[in-house]
């Protein structure tokens, strides 16, 4: 077999992997709105372990960060609304790297026409994203 | 004189370094200092006064169980003041798919804090129970 056709298997079989792994949000996208503390999964089935998150065109609006507990969940942070497109970098159990592409996401403010209070925790060890 | 220059480069410097130095502000962003079963948020969408002086408030809550975002979490929330007295009825429903968005409403009759217990249960009976002043 050629070297060129099973190097031409292999990067299919990682594109047909990539665009098999679902990545899911935790809210529903009328949900994502700023300020709010926005979680993604990744199949916990494929076995993969995300490495990085990539917001095209987010700017300095949103961040985001590899929940500290859940090696498959990540989460997104906006400031300001923002539309973007997010990939994800993961690795497999072979530490194969691969890219999976999200997708846009719209980020949007609450209510823009109307001020928010601060919401204050009772608790000082709260949990809640508050 | 030759040597005060190297001096106060030095004294400069070592001044410099001892500012305090922040990573950046992610980790206050994440709250949760041990693995949580839900994730959820509580934001005040909007509040109004109306001719009566009762305070309405309607709150965006979204929830989520952190484990599998599929499956489905019953939640509570009770509305109270700041001596616990019942404001509104208590909204209890489940959190699934697009249910796991949801926009509460309480009227209360005095200008005064309203509290919030959020109790969450998760399909396998995990229990999160926080509080929130508004």
């Amino acid at each position: 077999m050629p070297k060129t056709l099973i190097f031409f298997i292999f990067l299919m079989s990682k594109v047909l992997m990539a665009q098999s792994v679902l990545v899911t949000s935790h809210y529903p996208a009328a949900a994502l709105i700023t300020e709010r503390l926005l979680p993604f999964s990744i199949d916990k089935s494929a076995g993969l372990t995300i490495k990085s998150i990539q917001l095209f065109g987010a700017n300095e609006s949103c961040v985001s960060l590899i929940d500290p507990f859940y090696p498959q969940i990540f989460h997104v942070y906006c400031y300001t609304p923002a539309t973007f497109n997010l990939s994800v970098d993961v690795i497999d159990g072979t530490n194969r790297a691969f890219s999976l592409s999200v997708g846009t996401l719209q980020v949007n403010s609450l209510t823009p026409e109307i001020q928010s209070p601060q919401t204050k925790p009772l608790k000082a060890n709260s949990e809640g994203e508050g | 004189m030759g040597t005060a220059f190297p001096l106060i480069f030095l004294l400069i410097f070592v001044f410099q370094n001892c500012a305090p130095f922040y990573a950046n502000d992610e980790s206050s962003i994440y709250s949760f200092r041990s693995p949580p079963d839900f994730y959820y948020d509580i934001k005040l969408a909007e509040v109004s006064v109306d001719s009566s002086l009762r305070e309405s408030y309607r709150f965006d809550v979204a929830i989520s169980f952190a484990h599998d975002p599929n499956l489905p979490v019953n939640y509570q929330l009770n509305y109270s003041t700041a001596l616990l007295n019942p404001v509104c009825p208590a909204s209890q429903g489940t959190a699934h798919q697009a249910t796991k968005h949801l926009s509460l409403s309480c009227i209360i009759p005095t200008s005064d804090d309203l509290y919030v217990e959020l109790i969450l249960v998760g399909p396998n009976g995990e229990t999160v129970t926080d509080r929130f002043r508004f």
